[in-house]
């Protein structure tokens, strides 16, 4: 399968101009050349600019801005899976397996993230995966969020007659649990009980910009399998995840998934449209001040969807909310953690930094959980999701007694 | 989810449109597909091609009927232009113009073109006075900007024009790697002590001049690189667009952006608009492609989204249409009609838009529509080659009918 939106490319570099990596390193040959110059090449040859390739972020901010709807990003990915020599090494693999890293060190949590805390380790892993030393491993939790579920959760949510499901992904599986709780919490508030999907995979993105194409797809059948008997609205927290399942399985990995793709949809887009259609009434509590900064995160961009969460949390009285200017904050997800990226990938969050010392705010609030460890590890503001804010500013007694009270 | 007002398309006409219904608190939607013309234009804006000494109201009699001009009338232009220079300003974007009449600049071939209004740093003077030396500064190697193309078209108009290129280092590492040498690049590595030592370069070369021209390939960002170039030169000097992608067309986008989402402008970037609901003769909403089944509804639907380059108008053999609605449209003839042969004869395509009415309200199957508006280079009758209307029509029209939206909520 070709992306054929490359043939539509007019040439004006206008891409080049807005791609976050571009702007930091004359070594990088930006998203026109790379991605419908390159396609062109790579007709006759798939590993036509191949050196150049590693650079991408997959950040998308080239499709965001081209005017030609060349899905320019896309392009580029694809070539990465299909060139031969892009060839993904132990570290690849370590970093791209969140799944499995997850269910290996959560069990060990409690002995494992001091341990990935230390100066030593942290030189090992820099010295023999390549890993920098400078990153912090964001924690494991002690729980995961499925079995937290199971064993207190999974019996009260039967109760409701109203159901949705939630794909959780691997961040609030393994790292935060508190995340999917908090979302728990809102959605029983307001009337629906939440259901596992039987045989949730990782979305697999990871392995897609490692170049585990093979693995990636075999996850993203599984992950649709499981899509498919979903017999109501999946929900999801994460914005990475989303665009992956919604996007990336059909553009990149070529896999059918049409029949879902319109039933997975953000939490904060299917509660601020319940809210908005009056489905759902919202109380705040009268207490909660907070001057919160909104980060819009790549892939939050590219799907549009950030309105949603800022139409939320307009709706709480004791928020004073700074809308930053969106742009990339460097991570890209495994990209960052890299030795050789570290520089690249500080210089290109440093525009984002400067935004967020100059509004000083309490929280930042954003959809993505890289650009949170990103955030908090390179200047210590405290990063939520949205979707934490609202459980905390919610009057929970309140909202679930507005929303029983209504057919 | 619901809002006062919706532009679609977020270029010129629509963020200043935006800006304006923002600024006296309304709740407005801008949804754009890609990024627009505005980064490939100049950072001038032209109203019309009137000679030096001529007046905008003299030159506006003769404009046919049809002209977006004559239907806005030449009593509410003299109030828009006056209105448009304080938006500017209240943006943070410095720009240079008189409601009156043109100023001039230097185009990349050494021409002098008669503007409305420019970003202070473009050209200025009149064309009377030219300065009697002049030092075209071209970057080596960087193919967009011809100093020489600019020294031979001013010498022509009686200037002693002297050429020189120049380098730094950072500039120097840029070309010998594989990413492009073009303008947004060049603005990229140019700022801080780069741009000092780019300045040092110039001034060697430039003691015997009254004035210094150079590329504008600074400040992507902001007007910080700008500043700080020109106040290093030895000389007056100023900037001259290159070729695509313009550095301060981009700028004037990210600028427009930033106020428009600073007021509380909702901006959506890389959507498409694909339908519209229309009922009782208005429309109640409209959807996106990226959002799906939602629906934006609003008082007031503006359609911002240019001529053919961008989507807001398309052609087959058959006819030409406007994609979103199928709204009127103001074409002639067959598909042999639209071309002229002649690439430099005034393209009958040019002119063709959106039908609408002098309030420049749309209409479909010939009935107005009561709360949708027509705004920039959509707009039918323009005559941007001829007339030299080009951005002139996009912000007055903007400000226009933003005006008739606030007027109607008072
Ligand atoms: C190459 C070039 C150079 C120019 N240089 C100059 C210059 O130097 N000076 C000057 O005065 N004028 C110049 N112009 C003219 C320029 O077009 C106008 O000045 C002005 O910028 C046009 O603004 P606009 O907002 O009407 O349209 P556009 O700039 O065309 O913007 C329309 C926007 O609408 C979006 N859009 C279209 N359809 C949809 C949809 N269905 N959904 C969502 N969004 C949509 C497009 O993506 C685009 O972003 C130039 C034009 C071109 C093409
Ligand atoms: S912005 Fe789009 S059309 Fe322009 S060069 Fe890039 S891919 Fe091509
Ligand atoms: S996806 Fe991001 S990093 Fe990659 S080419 Fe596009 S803008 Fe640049």
């Amino acid at each position: 399968m070709k992306d054929h939106t490359f043939q539509d490319c007019v040439k004006c570099t206008v891409c080049t101009a807005y791609c976050p990596m571009a702007a930091v390193t004359p070594f990088y040959i930006g998203p026109k050349q790379a991605g419908p110059d390159g396609e062109r090449y790579r007709l006759k040859d798939k590993s036509f600019y191949d050196y150049a390739l590693k650079y991408c972020l997959n950040c998308k901010r080239c499709e965001v801005a081209c005017p030609s709807g060349v899905r320019i990003g896309d392009i580029i990915a694809k070539a990465k899976l299909d060139s031969p020599s892009f060839k993904p090494g132990l570290r690849e693999w370590v970093l791209a397996n969140t799944d499995l890293m997850g269910s290996l060190a959560v069990p060990f949590s409690r002995a494992l993230n001091p341990i990935l805390g230390l100066d030593v380790s942290k030189k090992m892993m820099d010295g023999i995966l390549g890993i920098d030393h400078r990153r912090q491993f964001p924690a494991y939790a002690k729980e995961t969020f499925e079995h937290w579920y199971r064993r207190k959760a999974a019996k009260a949510q039967k109760r409701f007659s109203k159901q949705v499901y939630y794909y959780h992904g691997c961040y609030a599986n393994y790292n935060n649990p508190a995340l999917a709780q908090d979302l728990l919490k809102i959605l029983n508030a307001c009337g629906y009980g939440v259901q596992l999907l039987k045989g949730e995979k990782c979305c697999g993105v990871a392995l897609i910009s490692n170049g585990l194409g093979a693995q990636a797809r075999r996850q993203a059948k599984a992950n649709l399998a499981a899509l498919r008997k979903a017999d109501g609205p999946v929900l999801t927290t994460s914005s990475t995840c989303t665009m992956t399942l919604r996007d990336e399985y059909a553009h990149v990995l070529g896999l059918d998934n049409a029949n879902v793709r319109d039933n997975i949809t953000l939490a904060l887009k299917f509660l601020s449209e319940k809210v908005d259609s009056g489905e759902i009434r919202l109380a705040f509590r009268s207490d909660y001040q907070k001057h919160i900064a909104y980060h819009t995160s790549c892939h939050m961009e590219r799907l549009g969807w950030w309105i949603y969460s800022l139409n939320l949390l307009r709706m709480i009285p004791g928020v004073r909310l700074d809308v930053l200017e969106s742009v990339c904050c460097g991570i890209s997800g495994t990209f960052g953690f890299k030795k050789e990226n570290y520089e690249l990938s500080q210089e290109i969050g440093r525009k984002l930094f400067d935004q967020i010392r100059d509004a000083q705010p309490e929280i930042v609030a954003t959809g993505c959980e890289t650009c949170k460890w990103q955030i908090e590890m390179s200047i210590g503001f405290e990063v939520q999701n949205p979707v934490s804010i609202l459980a905390e500013a919610l009057d929970i007694e309140e909202t679930t007694r507005l929303n029983a009270a209504r057919p | 989810m619901r809002f006062d007002d919706i532009i679609i398309g977020g270029g010129l006409s629509g963020l200043l449109c935006g800006i304006s219904l923002a600024e006296t608190g309304r709740k407005c939607l801008i949804v754009s597909q890609g990024q627009s013309t505005l980064n490939f234009s100049s950072g001038a804006l032209e109203f019309l091609a009137c000679e030096e000494g001529v007046s905008y109201e003299q030159a506006l009699k003769s404009l046919p009927g049809s002209h977006p001009y004559s239907k806005i009338g030449a009593e509410h232009l003299f109030v828009l232009r006056a209105e448009a220079a304080g938006l500017f300003e209240r943006a943070g974007i410095p720009m240079r113009s008189d409601i009156r009449c043109n100023h001039w600049r230097i185009t990349p071939l050494g021409v002098l073109k008669p503007v409305w209004m420019s970003l202070s740093e473009m050209t200025f003077f009149s064309k009377k006075d030219l300065p009697e030396k002049i030092l075209v500064a071209g970057i080596k190697g960087f193919l967009d900007f011809n100093a020489s193309f600019v020294a031979s078209g001013l010498s022509e108009a009686g200037v002693d024009a002297k050429v020189c290129e120049v380098s730094v280092r950072e500039l120097d590492e840029l070309r010998d790697n594989a990413s492009e040498f073009r303008s947004a690049n060049l603005a990229r590595a140019l700022d801080g002590y780069a741009i000092d030592r780019l300045a040092e370069a110039i001034n060697a070369e430039s003691p015997e001049v009254d004035y210094i021209l150079l590329p504008a390939v600074f400040g992507l960002e902001n007007g910080k690189s700008v500043e700080r170039m020109l106040s290093k030169l030895d000389k007056p000097a100023a900037l001259i667009p290159t070729m695509a992608p313009s550095v301060p067309g981009i700028r004037l986008q990210k600028l427009l952006k930033k106020r428009f989402v600073a007021l509380g402008g909702t901006f959506i970037s890389g959507d498409n608009v694909i339908s519209a609901e229309v009922n009782g003769g208005r429309i109640d909403s409209i959807r996106t492609e990226r959002h799906g089944d939602t629906r934006f509804l609003a008082e007031n639907v503006i359609f911002a989204t240019g001529s053919f380059f961008s989507n807001g108008l398309k052609a087959t053999p058959e006819e030409i249409f406007e994609p979103i609605l199928h709204l009127d449209v103001d074409y002639s003839g067959s598909h042999g009609d639209w071309f002229n042969e002649d690439v430099y004869a005034v393209q009958p395509y040019l002119s063709f838009g959106v039908k609408t009415d002098d309030s420049l309200r749309v209409s479909l199957g010939g009935k107005t529509l009561e709360n949708a508006w027509a705004v920039g280079q959509l707009l039918s009758g323009s005559l941007p080659l001829k007339s030299g209307c080009l951005g002139g029509v996009s912000v007055l029209s903007a400000l226009y009918v933003a005006g008739q939206i606030k007027l109607a909520a008072q």
